[in-house]
């Protein structure tokens, strides 16, 4: 499939509207990013501050900085990659297991499985609240990110798990076949040959099981009772939620300081995500 | 190198019956080809060799020992598919390799067979690009040389050419006879194009509804097709087939009739299978129906008919003829002479290279079973 190029003029316009559409956008950020150096409340153009400082950065090194009742930021963040991480190693390992199985197996009740698992899928999280709340006061696990951890990575297994079942679609048998005439076993073409080429897959997954893990607060502000178990989503709502003593840079700050790590992934991550291999069969 | 054995082979799909009592033998160092139409089994058959299928019944023995229950990397074999399969991301280097790590051979060990295969199947320069730069012919070549960098007992191959432009398909049917005959591997083709099975294969099993319908040399084939089916699958332009038989006597001859209209004078063997003729099916192939035109004022000698059509093929031209009574039949003649459509000609069938068929469907298992075939081929039973 060859991408014609849009004409001249046609790609003059393409690009203006989609400039346009941006605007906003880049705007918002723009705004953000000055904010946390910005001092006071002026703005020319409701954009730019009329005083700068670093003073809003305070909270780096000085704990106290943002607020004495606050822990470190850096162990919040701290907290926060580590909650992200497990959730995508775990989501990771479940759902490409889960995905093959439900690709090349065929059982009893897979259908209504597979269906059922979709259904999960459309659940709001914030409906289940009160009755995964007794769930994990019954498992002992209240009160720590484990917990969190446990719950994330069920609700983001359905989509997942379908994902990957995909994926694995997409391999074709003879690709299998092919690895176990060539000396493999089960295990061994599923290791070797078959995983290599989801690939794109798993990126996939892993990098929405990492962000959904990066940018939780409901179940960390509801599950967890200790300031040592905060994430950057409660520090900075903890910031926010100061009604008339909240400081803007701080806020701006702290904000910009809770995204920088995703964008960076993100720009490493791109390559990945846009690419989709399908060599080696022919045609 | 081994010599491979099936007996009464079968293979169910749930309900559906793949492969029936399928028996065939190919001896060391031999190739044979499954030939037959899509769907026919014989796919199923190459899966069930190479350990990846179990048949629901029969055997199959490597060199006498039963492969029951043998799961396909013990034993030893090389499959080819028709896709290729090769492994994407992997370059052609690792994808030739592949057996050989996976046998714990040593790297140096590896690295040289890989490059004496790659050698033999001219390569050499391919060997750093993944299978998606890539070209079908190399593609195919690649996947015969993993096949074969292990020696493997046993090299199976499906349709093997069938995914190539013509011309590449006489070359790589050159090169896989001599990288045959130069590794000496015991090996089975399955396809569809009976030019590939003919060129390539030593023995040929010609296969329909998952059973063997006949299984020889090209010749065996041609000259004595065991069934309708087979008669009319081997050789093309097909064989022509004529139903409801009958001989006349008239005028002091007798004279073999279908569907009521008059085809040839019965000479003495045909007319001795006269008590069979009912229900049965005359077989002839166009290159033994002879074509005579007309002087410039005298009706064409023979069994008057028109040319319905004219097919040219270069060397020769397949001509379709309509006799007075409807019945059609077709004719090979010299690509040189002047032919129209319309034209009143006479035909002539040569006695000696018909055939008769019972008359029960095509291809049904057992039936159209061959009763009589020309001198040419071997003495009435």
């Amino acid at each position: 499939m060859s991408r014609r190029a849009a004409p001249g003029r046609d790609r003059a316009l393409l690009v203006t509207a989609l400039a346009l559409l941006s605007l906003p956008m880049a705007a918002a950020y723009l705004w953000l990013l000055l904010a946390s150096f910005g001092r006071g409340h002026e703005l020319t153009w409701g954009i730019f501050p009329t005083a700068y400082t670093t003073d809003n950065w305070r909270f780096l090194w000085d704990a106290g900085a943002a607020g004495r009742d606050l822990p470190s930021v850096w162990l919040a963040a701290r907290n926060t990659a580590l909650l992200a991480l497990s959730i995508m190693c775990l989501d990771v390992a479940l759902a490409t297991n889960a995905g093959y199985v439900f690709s090349r197996w065929s059982f009893r009740g897979r259908g209504p499985v597979l269906a059922f698992v979709m259904v999960l899928h459309a659940f709001p999280s914030v409906t289940l609240l009160v009755s995964i709340f007794i769930v994990l006061l019954r498992m002992g696990l209240l009160g720590s990110l484990a917990g969190v951890v446990l719950v994330k990575v069920a609700l983001q297994l359905p989509f997942s798990i379908f994902v990957m079942k995909g994926f694995f679609d997409g391999v074709p048998w003879e690709s299998e076949m092919s690895a176990l005439v060539d000396g493999c076993t089960r295990i061994g073409a599923y290791r070797r040959v078959i995983l290599p080429q989801v690939m794109p897959g798993i990126a996939a997954i892993a990098i929405f099981s990492f962000l959904e893990g990066w940018k939780e607060f409901l179940f960390v502000f509801a599950f967890t009772f200790d300031k040592s178990s905060w994430t950057l989503s409660l520090y900075l709502q903890s910031i926010l939620s100061r009604g008339s003593g909240a400081q803007v840079g701080l806020m701006a700050a702290v904000a910009v300081f809770y995204m920088v790590p995703v964008a960076i992934f993100f720009v490493f991550a791109q390559k990945h995500l846009t690419r989709v291999q399908l060599g080696g069969v022919k045609g | 190198m081994a010599r491979i054995e099936t007996r009464g082979l079968g293979k169910r799909f749930g309900d559906v019956e793949a492969l029936r009592d399928l028996s065939l033998e190919v001896g060391d160092g031999q190739i044979a080809a499954l030939l037959g139409p899509s769907g026919c089994g014989k796919s199923t058959t190459l899966f069930i060799l190479a350990g990846l299928y179990q048949p629901s019944a029969g055997e199959v023995l490597f060199d006498g020992a039963d492969m029951a229950g043998v799961p396909p990397r013990q034993r030893n074999v090389g499959l080819v598919f028709q896709s290729y399969a090769l492994y994407p991301h992997m370059t052609v280097r690792e994808n030739i390799g592949f057996p050989l790590v996976l046998q714990g051979a040593a790297r140096r060990d590896i690295e040289r067979r890989v490059a004496d295969i790659a050698g033999l199947a001219g390569l050499e320069e391919l060997l750093d690009r993944k299978p998606s730069q890539l070209s079908g012919g190399q593609q195919q070549r690649v996947a015969a040389a993993r096949a074969i960098v292990k020696r493997p007992r046993l090299l199976l191959m499906d349709e093997p050419l069938s995914n190539l432009d013509p011309e590449l398909r006489a070359r790589m049917r050159r090169e896989i006879k001599r990288l045959q005959r130069e590794t000496g591997i015991t090996t089975i083709i399955v396809t569809h194009d009976q030019e590939e099975a003919m060129s390539l294969a030593d023995r040929i099993y010609v296969m329909q509804g998952g059973r063997v319908q006949q299984g020889g040399g090209h010749r065996e084939l041609y000259e004595r097709p065991a069934n309708r089916f087979v008669a009319g699958f081997i050789g093309a332009p097909a064989m022509n087939f004529l139903a409801e038989l009958a001989l006349v006597r008239a005028d002091g001859r007798a004279w073999l009739e279908s569907r009521g209209q008059r085809i040839m004078p019965a000479g003495g063997e045909l007319a001795g299978l006269e008590p069979r003729l009912p229900g049965a099916v005359l077989g002839v192939r166009p290159e033994h129906v002879t074509v005579a035109m007309g002087g410039a004022d005298s009706a064409p000698a023979g069994v008057p008919a028109r040319i319905i059509d004219i097919v040219p093929e270069g060397r020769e031209v397949v001509v379709g003829l309509q006799l007075d009574g409807g019945v059609e039949l077709r004719s090979i003649v010299p690509g040189h002479l002047d032919l129209q459509l319309g034209q009143a000609v006479g035909i002539a069938i040569d006695e000696r290279f018909v055939h008769l068929f019972e008359g029960q469907g095509e291809g049904e298992s057992g039936a159209g079973a061959a009763l009589h075939h020309g001198a040419h081929g071997s003495p009435a039973p």
